[in-house]
């Protein structure tokens, strides 16, 4: 796997955190939705309850560097919370409360993906 | 997720028990710690999670976060590896929580889950005792000072492996149920670990002698002027090998403040009387007790129940040595902070040694002094002052003569005097039964002078001396003390003239003319 591009990693890493969503019963609301601050990996929200969950995934092939959510610190954090706020003022009202999680999938050397989603991460 | 464990912070010699609370919670893996942790508790928030891994065991992939209760109290000291681990593990549900309510926990931890020897642990005991709870788990360095008090049960443990086997009952102490002989270890007798500092190694020297047996027998602090080379350091090192055994209440305050300076290396009960002598470049809180974050007990409290030896006084740092008054007055130190006034003990026989001038010769026979005399006035000067006030005994120790230093004659060994310093010291203390002081130094000059019996013309050599030589209240008061010491050591009810002449003999600086015999 060690052609495998950045990229197609961070796709990779995406797709699993996103399966685990569906699997837990959340719905897709957007996908790498970018503006001028940046990008949000994902935005999903709960069919039942009425909030929204925006993650950020980090995904990386090892933990020689440490785990990938180590990688979301605290500047990483207050973008992300910039963000969620242009994205909601962006468009409808969707939702009355948001939480903000970190999916740290790490890929082994065979490309099977394990996913660790922190729920309610800062 | 919530676990509670016990610990104990320790503030000045007093332990103080804490709430270790742990919660596992949401958010992205982290350990906080609030409720006013000291810098070295929050120094082991890096430590807890490699220790529980190495231990085997699993640290929560989640939020954690420990919280020390009551928050207003800032706990310092590593001691709370130990607590923040097993609150983590009991809110992960990976020890039961029910069989740590019963006990504190204190020690630090290593990476590799190994619990080291700590500071403090004997105060960690005492504070358990004290909330009655059932015992404590410490370090196995650590558990033979634990054992130290009574009706508790202490489990000594080399790995946090060991303390979740114990908690688990899969783990037993090797020696949880010590016999009773161990646990009630009488102090080993004064000059035990001392074994090669005697008094008879002392050669000539009949006064200074006679004076060691004085501050011995009374608790007076001493004074000893003379040249380099006359074995005033040699005199004072075994002023401890004649004072009386320690009581059992006594090795404990000695063993506790030892305990919390990091000096005790694993022993049990100190039986030994502590010499301190530290060097004259000390600061002020070295001294007296101070530092930064944790407040460390001073060599003056190091010297509790013993003696502090404080060799070339005069070159000991002003603020320092003034600090002595409250010590020396009211056998203990108050270390004030923004945080907090911390209080130790610290009631021990001041032994200090002077050189008579700055090159050291002044008064000698062979010798002559070197020193322009302003230089020499300006050097007694700093002797003069509060703390000399506060010594009982002052005498001037010349160099031998080579009669006597080539002399064979051993001198009298301190278990001999030893003898006599114990027979002194009950005559004391059952006259002073009900009073909160044990012996004729520590007496206040006004109840001294009240209480004592004196003889008609032991009174009127008193009353002479005031007149003839100028001798000051205080002067008063301390010829008064240091004659009653004489007395006890006669076995006398009544201080007679030849004590108070001896008394007046034992006050040769700052007023020199006290020095002549009253007539």
């Amino acid at each position: 796997m060690g052609d495998l591009a950045r990229t197609d990693l961070g796709r990779i890493g995406e797709d699993t955190a996103l399966a685990r969503y569906l699997d837990l019963g959340y719905r897709l609301v957007a996908r790498n939705w970018r503006c001028r601050l940046g990008e949000l990996d994902l935005v999903v929200s709960h069919r039942e309850r009425n909030f929204l969950v925006f993650c950020e995934v980090k995904c990386r092939r090892g933990r020689a560097f440490g785990e990938p959510f180590e990688a979301v610190h605290h500047a990483k954090q207050r973008k992300l919370r910039d963000l969620a706020q242009a994205f909601l003022q962006a468009g409808p009202p969707l939702a009355d409360s948001v939480r903000f999680d970190v999916a740290s999938v790490t890929v082994d050397g065979s490309g099977r993906a394990r996913v660790d989603v922190f729920e309610d991460a800062f | 997720m919530y676990g509670r464990v016990y610990g104990v912070a320790v503030i000045g010699v007093e332990g103080h028990l804490i709430r270790v609370e742990a919660h596992v919670g949401r958010g992205l893996p982290a350990l906080a710690v609030a409720g006013l942790p000291g810098t070295g508790v929050l120094d082991g928030r890096e430590r807890v999670r490699p220790a529980v891994e190495s231990a085997g065991l699993e640290w929560p992939l989640r939020r954690v976060v420990v919280n020390l209760s009551p928050a207003n109290v800032r706990k310092e000291g590593p001691g709370f590896d130990l607590p923040i681990a097993m609150g983590v593990l009991a809110a992960s549900a990976q020890v039961p929580a029910a069989r740590l309510a019963g006990f504190a926990l204190a020690g630090e931890l290593s990476l590799k889950g190994e619990l080291v020897s700590t500071p403090g642990i004997l105060a960690v005991a005492m504070a358990a005792a004290r909330a009655g709870l059932e015992g404590v788990i410490v370090p196995a360095a650590n558990a033979a000072e634990a054992r130290l008090v009574e009706g508790l049960s202490v489990i000594g443990a080399a790995t946090l492996t060991e303390v979740a086997g114990f908690l688990r009952r899969t783990w037993r102490p090797p020696d949880e149920h010590p016999e009773q002989g161990e646990r009630r270890e009488a102090p080993s007798p004064p000059g035990a670990g001392l074994a090669s500092v005697d008094l008879a190694d002392v050669r000539g020297q009949g006064l200074a002698r006679r004076a060691l047996e004085i501050a011995a027998a009374g608790g007076h602090n001493l004074l000893m002027v003379g040249p380099p080379g006359a074995g005033k350091t040699m005199l004072a090192r075994r002023l401890p090998t004649i004072l009386p055994a320690m009581t059992r209440q006594e090795a404990l305050e000695v063993t506790r403040l030892h305990s919390v300076a990091g000096l005790l290396g694993g022993g049990g009960l100190v039986g030994v009387r502590p010499f301190r002598s530290p060097h004259h470049s000390i600061s002020q809180a070295g001294l007296l007790g101070g530092g930064t974050g944790f407040v460390r007990p001073g060599e003056v409290s190091l010297a509790h129940n013993g003696v502090l030896f404080l060799d070339e006084v005069t070159e000991f740092r002003r603020d320092a040595v003034e600090g002595l008054r409250q010590p020396l007055e009211d056998g203990r130190v108050i270390v004030v902070r923004a945080s907090g006034a911390v209080e130790f003990p610290a009631r021990f026989v001041l032994v200090a040694a002077s050189n008579p001038c700055p090159c050291g010769f002044e008064g000698d026979p062979r010798r002559s002094c070197r020193c322009p005399p302003h230089r020499a006035e300006q050097y007694r000067q700093r002797l003069s002052g509060p703390l000399l006030d506060r010594i009982d005994l002052q005498l001037s120790v010349p160099r031998l003569t080579r009669g006597e230093l080539t002399g064979t004659e051993p001198g009298e060994p301190s278990t001999v005097v030893r003898e006599r310093v114990e027979e002194a010291r009950a005559r004391q203390r059952a006259r002073l039964s009900g009073t909160p002081w044990a012996c004729n130094g520590q007496l206040p000059g006004t109840f001294a002078r009240r209480h004592t019996r004196s003889a008609p013309d032991a009174e009127a050599a008193l009353a002479d001396a005031v007149e003839g030589f100028s001798l000051s209240g205080r002067g008063f008061d301390r010829t008064v003390k240091v004659g009653l010491t004489l007395a006890d050591l006669e076995g006398s009810d009544r201080v007679e003239v030849r004590h108070v002449r001896e008394a007046l003999a034992f006050r040769a600086m700052g007023q020199q003319q006290e020095v002549a015999p009253v007539g």
